[in-house]
């Protein structure tokens, strides 16, 4: 297998984990939640594509992105808002139950069996350059990645909303005390995470074609795993930690050896235990936890 | 996975009280909570409360007790701890409705012995969990025959309580011969088709097809798919093949490197998808997206064509099942059947192995004809004795050590126009066994 094919593969799917760890390490920043319910957000906007893409991509995608950000900012509003002042453990208790919840949702709603449509599937083809067979997804992801990650940083950097985010990160009760209106900087944060989800949808989406009620689960799992070893409560270490992760998995599936290679988690785990052995805040970890109130 | 998280919450705690600090402690508490939700999820993902449903005939008397004969004139009742919801759904559902229609069917000619049947369900959801509770319920209520999901591990907690009771227990779908006396259920059976004939017919199909290698990919979630590929590799190798690459997923996993190793090296004649759906239908859809138009086979787990709506246009697919679904089997009586499905649900099942509802519920009368009680043992005597029996599924024989049927013929598909299209019926020449 040729090397550079493997770092596409590995870049690629390292850029889609870090899109799900952006979306939950912004989210963290500002309320300390883990919000295991995120792989739910992709999921429902995942469902959006494959129930409105016969309405063409514009309006699909559109839709999409309304379900990512409406779902996450329902969230915020009927759930975590009213739990915004218990402990980080509650809150993430209460994000399992609303993944459940959602869940089931979806299965009543859509089925067990999965719902499919062939999403814009002209990027799910391989063009081959320089003698690499290139999927057209991978270079649309780790591109979108790109792009994204300008616009997070550019907001979070250059505005004066995105000012109010990380200084909301950095110390919430200060923030407040100096002006930064709470609700306002949250639902914010929620609705950006949301509008990710609907992005990471259209990628899995694309890759698979088909929809089910568990459909964003795994990745953030991983994602969320991800976000930990890099550093949680800063937005850089979820996204290193989320990148990291991905990059990993694809690189062991890559090069272990055939009959080593199905062992591939283990060796992923056993890079996350070695990080956190060493690192046990995070690779990129912020200088603390505020509590928020 | 748990296992090691917690190994190192363990470790890191010591390091906080060493002064190592709170954050260290907040990060590795979120990974570890988040590592145990996960195993959580891995049972609870598609898993629903479960809720007794009524008498089928919505009947008041209901023989109580375990074994003995039930008056005639009277009423059997026949437990089912089934999934309705969650990921064994798909597989389950199909069977359970099509052995509602044959209760009906029995019910209208006398039933069994005389007796009306009852059914007694419980839907599982497919939570782990549920089973042996779900089991105990049907079997307090009086039931004389207990009927489990389409798949060992989940539902070997509801077929031990029942083996407890001295109650006959039925998969009627399960495809690995471990249901049964491999797995320690000595009145246990599957109306299945077993994954050595299966898989085998799958190998022969492609030897015949003219296909000299072979790359498998195997899902390693579950028994069924692992045993498939072993055996299909066995078989093929014994017909002169050669395995080209094995490569192994998860269901869900994405096998872009895999895609990218097998279009890299030299393209084989056939690729085997060991897997099941939904996972089994992304693998396809990326080895189609990665340019891989090599012949794919498949067996049961990928039966179906609600899938097949995510990989337009797709081609060069062929499932190995039990029948085919739409009304469109070799065989009359299976197509009869899938008709009143239509009529009753509205739509045709969604895989082939819905024969295995009606065959269920033939089967055990067949055995209470021949055994004139309901004890459990007396029952399992009477199949251990089937020879070629004709139930909807096929011809079925059972032996002592083997309690699945493992050499029905079979239906090769092949995936036309987002429809399956019957290639041939087909019976595997020689069975092949692991280990």
């Amino acid at each position: 297998m040729h090397f550079g094919q493997s770092l596409i593969d590995a870049l690629s799917l390292g850029a889609l984990y870090a899109l799900v760890a952006l979306g939950i390490g912004l989210v963290f920043g500002v309320m300390r939640l883990a919000n295991f319910a995120h792989g739910e957000i992709i999921t429902g906007a995942a469902y959006a594509l494959i129930f409105t893409w016969h309405l063409g991509p514009v309006v699909s995608v559109f839709v999409s992105l309304l379900v990512g950000v409406v779902l996450a900012i329902l969230m915020e509003l009927l759930v975590f808002r009213r739990l915004r002042t218990t402990t980080p453990a509650t809150l993430l208790i209460a994000s399992f139950g609303l993944s459940f919840l959602l869940q089931r949702v979806y299965e009543a709603l859509f089925g067990t069996n999965v719902r499919t449509a062939p999403v814009a599937s002209g990027l799910a083809g391989t063009v081959t350059v320089l003698g690499l067979r290139l999927q057209i997804l991978s270079l649309v992801t780790i591109a979108l990645t790109a792009v994204l990650l300008l616009a997070v940083h550019y907001f979070l950097t250059r505005t004066n909303l995105g000012l109010q985010v990380r200084a909301a990160s950095t110390d919430f009760r200060t923030a407040r005390l100096l002006g930064v209106r709470a609700d306002r900087v949250i639902m914010l944060t929620f609705g950006i995470s949301g509008g990710l989800a609907a992005v990471v949808a259209f990628v899995m989406t694309v890759q698979t074609g088909a929809v089910g009620p568990t459909f964003g689960v795994p990745l953030t799992v991983l994602a969320l795993v991800g976000a930990v070893i890099g550093g949680i409560d800063r937005v850089i270490g979820s996204l290193v930690g989320g990148f990291l992760m991905g990059f990993a998995s694809s690189f062991f599936s890559s090069w272990l050896p055939e009959g080593i290679v199905r062992f591939r988690d283990a060796f992923v785990f056993l890079l996350v235990i070695l990080v956190l052995l060493v690192k046990p805040a995070g690779l990129l970890a912020g200088s603390g936890t505020v509590e928020r109130t | 996975m748990t296992t090691l998280i917690n190994a190192t919450y363990d470790r890191v705690e010591v390091a906080v009280e060493n002064g190592v600090g709170m954050r260290a402690s907040y990060a590795v508490r979120m990974l570890a909570l988040a590592t145990v939700a996960t195993t959580g999820l891995a049972g609870c993902v598609a898993s629903k409360s479960s809720e007794t449903t009524p008498p089928a005939s919505g009947s008041t008397g209901v023989a109580r007790g375990t074994g003995g004969a039930a008056a005639a004139g009277g009423e059997v009742r026949i437990g089912v701890v089934m999934a309705k919801t969650g990921f064994m759904s798909p597989y389950d559902t199909p069977a359970l409705q099509a052995l509602q229609l044959e209760v009906e069917k029995q019910n209208a000619t006398g039933g069994i012995g005389g007796s009306k049947i009852v059914l007694d369900v419980v839907d599982t959801g497919t939570k782990m969990d549920r089973y042996a509770s779900a089991a105990g319920e049907v079997l307090d209520r009086g039931a004389k025959v207990l009927l489990v999901t389409c798949d060992y591990d989940v539902s070997s907690p509801a077929a031990i309580a029942a083996e407890g009771k001295n109650v006959l227990n039925i998969a009627p779908c399960v495809g690995d011969p471990v249901y049964g006396p491999k797995g320690g259920l000595k009145i246990g059976f599957s109306m299945g088709d077993g994954t050595p004939g299966e898989s085998s017919i799958m190998a022969e199909f492609a030897h015949d097809k003219g296909w000299k290698s072979a790359v498998t990919l195997k899902d390693t979630s579950i028994k069924y798919t692992q045993n498939q590929c072993d055996i299909f590799t066995k078989r093929f190798q014994s017909l002169g093949g050669t395995i080209a690459g094995a490569y192994d997923y998860k269901q869900g996993d994405s096998i872009k490197e895999t895609v990218s190793k097998i279009s890299s090296g030299t393209k084989p004649d056939v690729i085997v998808n060991c897997g099941y759906n939904p996972g089994g239908g992304q693998v396809t859809k990326e080895l189609r997206d990665g340019g891989v138009d090599t012949p794919i086979v498949s067996g049961f787990g990928m039966d179906g064509d609600f899938w097949l709506g995510a990989i337009p246009g797709l081609k060069d697919y062929f499932i190995v099942t039990y029948a085919a679904k739409d009304g469109n089997d070799p065989d009359p009586a299976v197509n009869e059947t899938a008709n009143a499905y239509k009529a009753k649900y509205g739509k045709f099942p969604d895989v082939g192995s819905f024969v295995t509802g009606p065959s269920t519920i033939q089967a055990i009368k067949a055995a209470y004809d021949k055994a004139g009680s309901w004890d459990g043992d007396k029952l399992a005597a009477a199949m251990e004795s089937f020879k070629e029996v004709p139930l909807m599924a096929g011809p079925t024989s059972f032996t002592p050590q083997l309690h699945i049927s493992v050499d029905r013929p079979m239906r090769v598909l092949q995936v036309k126009d987002g429809k399956l299209a019957v290639v041939e019926k087909r019976a595997p020449q020689q069975v092949v066994t692991l280990g």
